[in-house]
């Protein structure tokens, strides 16, 4: 689809300036949030939130007593309460993919359903991680195609496809000024005239051409990394030329308050549950704003060494070297977990229509392992929360019977977010079904 | 793309994820017969790599912005990381692609320094070769274009490129009206564009080689600069280039000498250190400051600095024996660093080079607080860290990752095991454990007498320290002895070659490239292993020089 003729700004390299009127794009939301077309079936869009936290949990206070809808939240999950009923909690899955190297074959077993590409020290996913697969499809029509974030500074594991990975944000301040502040037009407001965006269009193109020069100079594998570069200069491109139009006003927009431009540790410890919160709001209005549709919170990393608050060492050398029953690895668990709640929490106080934000998208919380221990890949930890509109069961726990495979909740995530997917992952790891007992 | 073979070879073994498999590549840790026979023998045949397409690292970038536009622009805050490959950053910029979110940031950084530029008459007017009439002057805009196009992309534009960047630039000074705005939206272009990002190697027939191909003399020069400047070419090496000079070997060598002995190669130098010595970690330096009292978020950066000039010094200062990094009795400290290694502070800010007189078994980088610091854990040393860091970076072993399921736990201090010589012990007594903890563990004991952040200490749980050990059949008795051993080792020699001259080509080293590595680390030590002489042996080599067949126009996989 052609947007130029459609932006407000015409003409620019002729000299002449003209605002120009138009009528709603099918893609924008009206009012309410919901959808002119290509919505859910409720007319709100789908969205997706990725919440990541590093070095696993302990599985026998993680795990809920009992299965389906008489469950109680469990040791670990506590700080989830105020969400129970959004929430579907799967245990007793497992990875399909071999545990090559401990923490990150485990993230990239859960996230792209592929064994973890080794190379020497350098490792990369194999594929895209799930929420880039969902970006794939949901992030075409918003200024932003997906966020990446996260308290603890790290790479994150937002990944394209086999060494392309998207750094996240580690500076609440700076995603800030990505979302609301540089070219940011707040739904139902007129954007003001930029004369320069038709300038960086034009030198964008003229860049993705001079790449396809270059291509066919190169080898084989260095198609493929131009090819990758070339992709992000077009999207870059496609959301530039979104910036003059005029989408229509949105009761559930704001722009948050501008967070701190620094959080200094405290006592030398960093403060990830402050940061993470300035993150949760920013990202639930840049969803509210319908700026972006996707976002992966990279809360802490795998192997991460965090000196959490209370915590006598880091958390990963803790996982590895408290005695059981780890009364520390399990407080910073409950960090996470609060962590997770934080960004919940900013989801759900965002009304849309009857519901709220949070129940017009799907949340997973997952880590890298389950029992950072012995880095184990079963008894996986995976928390859903919001139904995708009605998509997803909630308030449920469900307990596999015989160690499932992991993927099938993968693939029940992208099939409720609207991918036509007919498999998630490769290998052991594949599954062509979702989880049935979660779907709605 | 060049796949590096050896390390392929390592990981596909692990993945069978045997133990046994895993023990027995462990153990080639140490077998001797892996070591280089030192003897300049025929060398296995070069086989040239296959062309690459190296992405400017993040340094690349900030010392190009600086050297063509002008120190003192605010230098972006972030751009796409570059990942280690073969344990360098340069590598892995060749072999990482570009994120969507990465070109957001390139563009947002070409922005912001092309506004910058644009804001400062005086930059502005330096940069310019001529005075335009007015922002519609094609002409002067061309010769700009041209003039700092041919510093950012390492060659001359075409007609057609020049032409297609000047009718932006025009366009912005017709829609906003300014000289500046015109010069601004030509740089935006320029900084942004593919040539600039990438190193194109395409590579011409080599006349000296039936059959071969070498750099052309545009793509060597970017190749050299990059190496030895950690920056972009000056006017006199793409003038050498343009002119066909640097096809000539005498020619080549006297080039090579000029930037080795010019300021910037202080860059090169130091950029190499940081990353074969992985002192880039350094930032994230993470100790519980109720352990290590003398911790601040700060000690990282210094620890940092301290390696850089320690390597600075030796090769460029003295042009001395590298050697030496593993045995030199003195240190360069500023407040901080003398604190931890109790001698007296000598200024109150900067650095100064000090005999350590205190501890005299502090020697070289193995006693410094960046080593010692960076591994170990938050609150404790960690022997196996340690032994791993020497291993990998300093032998250039393969260590591979442990086996998944492991219990690796470090043991908790009993009545019977207190010090961590004894809890380590614990690993010993388990097969899986022992194979590879039995190539680590005994090389870290050697640094136990100092502390997780690096301060001395004579005792461990209250008992005094026994730090002997062996490595690779030689007897040590502490750091120090343990530091002469791996300075005399021809591992480290090959090693250091290995990592100078993938730093070098910035891409990952072939199997075919073997020979040309022996070769060098017998050059490297006839000459007394002077960096400096292993970096003109280096850019005056023929796997520096040549090139693969390059690839079938349009191919795909």
């Amino acid at each position: 689809m052609s947007l130029h003729r459609r932006t407000l700004l015409k003409g620019l390299l002729g000299g002449a300036v003209v605002a120009v009127g138009l009528p709603p794009l099918e893609r924008f939301l009206n009012a309410h949030g919901t959808a002119y077309a290509a919505g859910g079936d409720d007319g709100f869009p789908r969205r997706f939130g990725l919440f990541f936290w590093g070095n696993g949990m302990l599985p026998e206070r993680w795990t809920p007593k009992a299965s389906q809808a008489d469950w109680e939240l469990s040791d670990q999950l506590q700080a989830l309460a105020p969400f129970k009923n959004r929430l579907a909690v799967i245990t007793g899955t497992k990875l399909g993919v071999p545990n090559d190297v401990p923490h990150t074959s485990g993230a990239a077993g859960v996230l792209s359903g592929r064994p973890l590409i080794v190379q020497g020290s350098n490792h990369s996913f194999a594929g895209p991680s799930l929420d880039q697969l969902i970006a794939a499809k949901l992030g075409a029509d918003t200024r932003f195609r997906s966020l990446e974030f996260g308290a603890k500074p790290g790479d994150g594991h937002s990944w394209n496809g086999p060494n392309s990975r998207n750094p996240p944000e580690s500076s609440p301040f700076a995603l800030y000024q990505r979302v609301f502040v540089q070219g940011f037009t707040k739904p139902g407001d007129t954007p003001k005239i930029d004369p320069t965006l038709a300038l960086r269009r034009s030198v964008l193109d003229a860049v993705g051409q001079q790449m396809q020069a270059i291509r066919a100079q190169v080898g084989a594998a260095d198609q493929k990394r131009l090819d990758q570069h070339f992709e992000g200069v077009r999207a870059l491109e496609n959301r530039l030329a979104r910036l003059q139009e005029s989408p229509p006003k949105l009761d559930a927009c704001k722009v948050p308050a501008t967070p701190p431009a620094d959080f200094p540790d405290v006592a030398g410890r960093p403060q990830l549950a402050e940061k993470n919160k300035a993150f949760a709001e920013i990202s639930a209005y840049a969803l509210a704003c319908d700026q972006v549709r996707v976002f992966s919170n990279w809360f802490t990393a795998p192997v991460n060494n965090v000196l959490f608050p209370g915590a006598s060492t880091g958390h990963h050398e803790l996982t590895h070297n408290e005695g059981n029953p780890q009364p520390e690895v399990h407080a910073i668990t409950l960090h996470c977990i609060a962590a997770l709640a934080a960004q919940l929490e900013a989801l759900a106080a965002v009304q849309e229509g009857a519901g709220t934000l949070l129940d017009h998208m799907v949340v997973l919380g997952t880590s890298d392992v389950s029992f950072g221990k012995v880095h184990s890949l079963e008894e996986f930890p995976l928390v859903l929360a919001g139904s995708a509109g009605g998509k997803l069961k909630t308030n449920v726990h469900y307990r596999s019977p015989a160690s499932e495979n992991t993927s099938k909740v993968l693939l029940s995530i992208c099939r409720a977010v609207g991918l036509d997917l007919a498999s998630f992952g490769v290998d052991d790891a594949q599954t062509k079904d979702g989880l049935g007992a979660i779907e709605a | 793309m060049a796949v590096p073979v050896r390390s392929t070879r390592a990981a596909d073994a692990i993945s069978g994820a045997c133990l046994a498999v895993w023990a027995a590549i462990a153990c080639a840790c140490s077998d001797p017969a892996a070591e280089p026979a030192g003897v300049a023998e025929a060398y296995p045949v070069l086989v040239p790599a296959p062309p690459a397409l190296p992405r400017l690292t993040r340094a690349h970038f900030d010392n190009t912005v600086v050297d063509v536009l002008g120190g003192g622009l605010t230098l972006p805050p972030q751009l796409e990381p570059d990942p280690p490959y073969d344990e360098l950053l340069a590598v892995g910029a060749s072999v990482a692609q570009v994120s969507p979110r990465g070109v957001e940031l390139y563009e947002d950084a070409a922005r912001s320094l092309a506004a910058q530029v644009a804001a400062e008459p005086a930059r502005l007017q330096a940069l310019l070769p001529c005075t335009p009439i007015g922002p519609e002057d094609a002409t002067c805009l061309g010769a700009f274009v041209a003039k700092v196009g041919r510093r950012l992309w390492r060659r001359p534009l075409t007609g057609a490129e020049t032409a297609a960047i000047v009718q932006t630039a025009l366009a912005a000074g017709k829609a906003l009206g300014t000289v500046a705005h015109a010069v601004q939206w030509a740089l935006v272009p320029l900084l942004q564009a593919p040539a600039f990002l990438y190193r194109v190697e395409r590579g011409e027939p080599d006349p000296s080689v039936q059959g071969g191909r070498r750099l052309t003399g545009l793509e060597r020069a970017g190749r050299l600069a990059f190496f030895v400047w950690n920056g972009p070419p000056d006017d006199a090496l793409l003038d050498a280039a343009a002119a066909g000079k640097l096809d000539d070997a005498q020619a080549w060598a006297a080039e090579v000498d000029r930037l080795l002995a010019a300021p910037k190669a202080r860059r090169g130098v130091r950029q190499f250190a940081l990353e074969w010595l992985q002192l880039h970690e350094l930032g994230a330096l993470n100790k519980d400051p109720k352990v290590y009292k003398h911790f601040s978020p700060d000690l990282g950066a210094s620890a940092r600095e301290e390696v850089l000039r320690r390597v600075e010094h030796i090769a460029l200062d003295q042009d001395g024996d590298l050697r030496q990094l593993l045995t030199s009795d003195h240190a360069f400290v500023d407040r901080r660093l003398a604190a931890i290694y109790e001698e007296p502070a000598v200024a109150d800010t900067g650095f100064a080079d000090i005999a350590l007189t205190v501890h005299p078994e502090r020697r070289g980088l193995l006693g410094t607080v960046a080593f010692l610091a960076l591994a170990s854990h938050p609150i404790s040393t960690s022997p196996t860290l340690r032994g791993m860091y020497v291993r990998k970076h300093l032998l250039c072993d393969i260590v591979p990752n442990p086996p998944a399921g492991l219990n690796t736990a470090l043991p908790e201090p009993s009545t019977t095991a207190k010090t961590m010589r004894e809890r380590l012990q614990a690993h010993m007594a388990v097969k899986s454990c022992a194979s590879c903890h039995k190539y680590l563990d005994p090389i870290g004991f050697a640094f136990e007498r100092f502390d997780g952040i690096g301060r001395w200490r004579a005792t461990d749980a209250g008992t005094p320290v026994d730090t002997s050990g062996r490595l690779d059949g030689a007897t040590f008795a502490d750091l120090a002895s343990l530091g002469a051993v791996i300075a005399q080792s021809p591992k480290f020699r090959r090693c250091v070659v290995q990592r100078l001259y993938a730093f070098a080509v910035a891409r990952p080293v072939t199997d075919g490239e073997a020979g040309e590595i022996d070769r060098l680390s017998d050059t490297f030590a006839s000459g007394g292993m002077r960096l400096r002489g292993l970096m003109r042996a280096v850019a005056r080599s023929d796997g520096f020089r040549r090139v693969g067949a390059g690839a079938p126009t349009g191919a795909t996989p």
